[in-house]
């Protein structure tokens, strides 16, 4: 069975090809000047530069955490370059016909035809290569509805205000050192305004791609679901095979207002390493919501990629009836690491969440879950449920579970509740005996494993996921 | 004894009893039937006084105490017993130390001396024997691990421990077999009394061959729509309860 | 605070103790001392600790063990007062227990003690190690084949002394026993405890625990065992709260087919703190291990509870399972719990459950529905909710002893 197993486990990675144009990309190396650079070859509001030296300064007197369940080599912060730009991309591009066919190409192999994309109407896409967003589809509709969907490098000159008001808001600067350091360095990333009431009229989608060989990327997401609004955001990852680790730290805040709806969609695929263990992102992401009162805030990720994987989307329920929702599925095969799971903090009356966590450990892949149920002294009848499932593959692997649960309130409820099991060959033989071959058999046992957390995907993602699990389980059997 | 008046209750803000009203006698047993969701069982929970049952409008008195202002051990206490249709499992606590308290907490409510501890093991040894459940379950955990047909006559036995004024026995016929069904009504049979009365909340007609009622009422949506003697039930074996619905309707 | 100047060895004792002294203090060696930030002790202040000094060894109260009995036990009592054991307050043991003074072990029985002693607990135990440094008094109990009478070991503190209790219990291939520790007293002293148990082949040990000390008593300690092939640990834990009250109780399943049963109950009231740690540790294969634990948080009390099973890579057929349940009957009550699962290989059964929760709205209906009011119904759930553990005990007496001192717990608790 275990020769079957590694067999399957070797995989390719498909997303692993670099693109060939040219980049304006700063030298290594990190300090004042630096963020100024990044400042100014933005064109920064002064405050905005302010904010940043003075992450910067606090990230200096930090220390990188080392409580998670993943081992790495130290990470030299200045080896990094913290800010690489398309070339193509000086003049930017006033439509997708001007956008460089190499870039567009890129997209194309990623699966991302945004040509396609633009006549499949529902997904509107944000691309980020490198650190310039390129292309943005779908303007005029989302303006239509009065929302805003655009860079944050973009919305911080259009939209200062609410930029100003709401960033650092959910993730304040010095919340952990790869926080503090994305403050200081971030490149681009999305910003999401949905006005009082309104339901966003499609899904709004980004994929972010980190091409140029020893760059970080840093981007920082900010969505804001005003009162009674309601958003589904998307998010696909994927980079280049590279033998080098490439450090990828970015912070995700969403704001819902009273009455308002977000759900976060991840499906993760960061080049996770050769089977050796060598190369890979080091994933290592604050992801973080706030839910004021009736608000609901779901988060979904199927992370498959990263050689280290560090991320916890959390969920602030602040306002009273809020809801927070944690869906994922973490796949750890060859010798990757993911420690990763969720944060609730409840703090309002009669907030509810749920938590539902799928590790699968295969190879040498370790899996942590990693979680926090917090019941506050006001969380007056307050519920948690949390399941947490481990699927193993093969004897190498770890599956770990971590969960944190603080009661303060006696009308509060939280229960926990983990299991573990592997793919036996029992099961195995069953499926073989019914004419299915090793790897369908998995693939089919993973992802009923898997089920509950798909199904809380948009259809099209739900599909990818599967997929995506399937390939990164390929050859795992036996 | 136990005078129900234009009763409306709800449960999570749906109105399930809508203007119910029944008078029970000394000594009388009143059969109460329908089809699941008429309202049958949140009669025996609205009467017993179980929290999250609402009452909305509408009396309930016995023996000329307003019942509804009663917290439930007081109900108890005063004489009002339900068996319950799905009995909880209280581990940790042995039926015998619940019975006792029981017991002595209504001895107490009546100024009564309790019953010293080797009489009331006597009693309850007694008892068990009565309704054919071996003595151990006195040193079980209340209910826990029991079966159906066990849980239906410990309610038995703990009905006939408290021997109560009015007692009702919320579908207590339901998932017995035919034996246990017997021990049940011959449990019921010996208890009753001129100055006791009876409500037997059923789905079947088949319970009332056992234990004979005087009057029955048939709910449909929250109220009863029709009362009659013993040869209703029969007339409803016969013709199910779409008649009287459609009747209704 | 600092753990190595604490480690001071007492004078005049034979070679091979002072060689024990600089191994455990050499494990001290440049350990910080715990705070919030040491992952073991985020949830527990060692400050009720480092803000007095013990260091008052008067007695404060009587020395009679017999206030201690437990009736009906027909116990044979290993009595310790203050750390020292005291063979004139003690029982004869049977003839197949031996009672062995650390201090006083002949050359082979030396032998013996040092394979074991400080073995068992982990290096990671800094409050064992710094046991070890200063280790004076403490005995090694031997047992061969089937002892039918319980052992009562009566770790009695009367003082506000700074106390050092060691226990080493070797069960020999096939033995069999009940041993029950009994902490007790009524004075506010400061107790590191270490007690370590190593079950040969086929031998199998009751054990209970019992902190049942004073409530200003501080305690550090917690007690370790080793199962070799076939062993089993049966292990029953009950702890009232104190300022500081750290217990951490690991279990080594070294040997194949080893099994290991563990039911507890933390009851921490006023503004007491319980912190309890427990570990199965699964080194060998088809070894099974169940953990039951619960607790009731009152008034301004604070519990800790951190359970964690461990699957090494060769431990095949594996079958591990972890419960814990909390209720908090106040508004300033609080519970911080963490089951862990670190899981090193594919063929095991493994499953851990958490729940914070409130009694059931039901069961205390259905209480009230038969005349109870609700305060006893209230009570007498809480009283079941702990009582439940008691239903597998091995010894009645000790059961019906503990069930009384529940219930008198309980009485005072009123919603």
């Amino acid at each position: 069975m275990s020769e079957q197993i590694d067999e399957l486990i070797k995989q390719d990675y498909e997303a692993g090809f670099v693109t060939d144009i040219e980049s304006e990309t700063l030298p290594p190396g990190l300090n004042e000047e630096v963020i100024r650079f990044i400042s100014a070859r933005k064109d920064e509001p002064e405050w905005l530069l302010e904010w940043r030296l003075n992450a910067y300064r606090q990230w200096l007197t930090m220390t990188e955490p080392d409580w998670a369940h993943v081992s790495y080599p130290d990470i030299d912060f200045n080896a990094i370059s913290y800010y690489s730009a398309p070339k193509s991309m000086e003049d930017k591009p006033k439509s997708l016909d001007e956008v460089d066919p190499e870039l567009l190409a890129t997209y194309e192999k990623l699966g991302i035809p945004l040509h396609e994309q633009e006549m499949l109407a529902g997904v509107a896409v944000d691309a980020v290569f490198d650190s310039v967003s390129v292309a943005t589809t779908f303007r005029e509709k989302l303006e239509e509805a009065g929302v805003i969907f655009c860079p944050i490098s973009e919305a911080v000159k259009t939209h200062p205000d609410l930029v100003r008001q709401h960033l650092g808001s959910v993730v304040p600067v010095s919340d952990n050192y790869y926080s503090a350091l994305n403050c200081a360095v971030f490149s681009d990333g999305s910003f999401v305004y949905i006005p009082k009431g309104v339901r966003c009229p499609m899904e709004l989608s980004t994929y972010f791609r980190i091409n140029e060989a020893k760059t970080g990327q840093f981007e920082r997401t900010l969505i804001v679901a005003d009162e009674g609004s309601e958003v589904s955001y998307l998010e696909g990852c994927t980079a280049p095979m590279r033998d080098e680790n490439q450090l990828h730290a970015a912070v995700v805040e969403l704001v819902a207002l009273d009455n308002a709806r977000i759900k976060y969609s991840t499906v993760q695929n960061w080049y996770p390493g050769d089977q050796d263990g060598r190369g890979g992102i080091y994933n290592f992401v604050t992801k973080r919501g706030v839910a004021h009162t009736n608000a609901h805030i779901s988060w979904t990720q199927v992370e498959t990629g990263s050689a280290i994987t560090m991320k916890y989307p959390s969920c602030i329920l602040k306002g009273d009836n809020s809801v927070g929702e944690f869906y994922s599925v973490a796949l750890s095969n060859n010798h990757q690491q993911a420690d990763t799971g969720t944060k609730m903090v409840h703090i309002g009356r009669n907030t509810r969440s749920t938590i539902v966590s799928k590790g699968i450990s295969a190879g040498q892949g370790s899996n942590s879950y990693r979680g926090m149920v917090r019941m506050n002294p006001g969380a007056e009848n307050a519920r948690n449920h949390t399941q947490c499932d481990s699927l193993l593959i093969g004897d190498q692997c770890g599956a770990h579970t971590f969960p944190y649960i603080e009661g303060k309130n006696p009308t509060a409820t939280i229960e926990h509740e983990a299991t573990t099991s592997r793919v036996s060959g029992d099961q195995l033989f069953l499926c073989q005996q019914r004419g299915l071959d090793a790897e369908k058999a998995v693939a089919m046992i993973v992802n009923g494993f898997c089920k509950e957390v798909f199904r809380e995907l948009p259809m099209e993602f739900a599909v990818e996921a599967g997929k995506l699990l399937e390939i990164s389980l390929e050859g795992a059997v036996g | 004894m136990l005078s129900i008046h234009d009763l409306y209750a709800s449960v999570d803000e749906t109105e399930i009893l809508k203007g119910l009203s029944l008078e029970i006698s000394d000594g009388e047993v009143h059969a109460i039937m329908g089809v699941n969701g008429s309202g049958k069982s949140t009669l025996g929970h609205v009467l017993a006084g179980r929290p999250g049952y609402t009452v909305t409008s509408g009396s309930v008195r016995m023996d000329d105490q307003d019942l509804l202002e009663l917290e439930p051990e007081i109900r108890s206490r005063a004489g009002l017993f339900l068996a319950f249709q799905y009995p909880v499992e209280v581990p940790g606590v042995t039926n015998l130390e619940f019975l006792k308290a029981a017991v002595e907490a209504r001895s107490r409510h009546y100024g009564e001396e309790p019953l010293n501890a080797s009489e009331f093991l006597k009693q309850a040894r007694g008892i068990c024997d009565a309704v054919n459940l071996d003595q151990s379950f006195l040193r079980r955990g209340v209910n826990e691990g029991f079966s159906g047909g066990e849980k239906k006559r410990n309610e038995l036995m703990q009905m006939m421990l408290l021997q109560p004024k009015v007692a009702i026995l919320d579908e207590t016929d339901s998932g017995l077999d035919i034996d246990a069904l017997q021990v049940v009504a011959d449990g019921v049979n010996s208890l009753r009394a001129p100055d006791r009365s009876f409500v037997v909340i059923t789905h079947y007609q088949r319970l009332l061959n056992y234990i004979e009622p005087d009057y029955v009422h048939v709910l449909v949506g929250g109220r009863i729509v029709r009362s009659g003697d013993k040869s209703l039930a029969l007339e409803l074996e016969e013709k199910g309860y779409r008649w009287l619905e459609d009747e209704v309707a | 605070m600092d753990f190595e100047q604490l480690a001071v060895a007492p004078a005049a004792s034979p070679v091979w103790l002072q060689d024990f002294h600089a191994a455990s203090r050499s494990a001290l060696v440049g350990v910080p001392w715990p705070d919030r930030k040491t992952e073991a002790w985020r949830n527990t202040s060692l400050r009720p600790l480092t803000d007095e000094s013990f260091n008052d060894s008067t007695m404060t109260g009587s020395s009679d063990p017999s206030e201690y009995r437990i009736d009906d036990l027909n116990s044979r009592d290993v009595v310790f007062v203050d750390g020292q054991y005291k063979p004139e307050l003690s029982d004869e043991t049977p003839s197949n227990v031996n009672v062995v003074k650390l201090a006083d072990a002949s050359e082979t029985e030396a032998q013996l003690i040092r394979s074991s002693l400080g073995t068992i607990v982990p290096v990671s135990q800094h409050f064992a190690q710094l046991n070890g440094s200063r280790l004076n008094d403490g005995i090694m109990l031997r047992i061969r084949g089937v002892v039918s009478q319980p052992i009562r070991i009566v770790w009695q503190s009367n003082s506000h002394g700074s106390l050092n209790h060691r226990l080493l219990v070797l069960m020999e291939p096939g033995s069999q026993a009940t041993l029950i520790e009994h902490f007790c007293g009524i004075g506010r002293a400061f107790t590191n405890s270490v007690s370590e148990f190593e079950l040969a082949e086929n031998s199998h040990l009751h054990h209970y625990r019992l902190h049942l000390e004073h409530e200003a008593a501080i305690h550090v300690g917690g007690c370790h065992a080793r199962l070799s092939a076939n062993a089993s640990l049966s292990g029953f834990h009950l702890g009232t709260g104190s300022p500081l009250k750290r217990l951490d109780v690991t279990v080594n399943h070294a040997g194949a087919g080893a099994d290991s049963r563990m039911v507890g109950a933390y009851l921490p009231k006023t503004k007491q703190r319980i912190d309890y740690h427990i570990c199965a540790e699964h080194s060998a294969p088809h070894c099974t291990s169940e953990s039951t634990f619960r607790g009731i948080v009152a008034d301004e009390a604070r519990a800790v509870f951190n359970g964690r099973i461990h699957i090494h890579p060769g431990a095949r057929e594996t079958e591990a399972t972890l419960d814990n349940k909390n209720l908090l009957t106040s508004y300033k009550a609080q519970v911080h719990t963490k089951p862990e699962l670190e899981i090193y290989n594919d063929d095991v059964a493994c499953a851990h459950g958490a729940t914070v929760s409130q009694l059931s709205e039901e069961s205390l209906h259905y209480l009230r529905s038969r005349g109870l009011g609700p305060d006893a119904a209230y009570r007498m759930l809480n009283f079941a909710f702990i009582n439940e553990l008691l239903d597998g005990a091995s010894e009645p007496p000790l059961a019906e002893y503990l069930r009384t001192r529940l219930q008198n717990w309980f009485e005072q608790e009123a919603p």
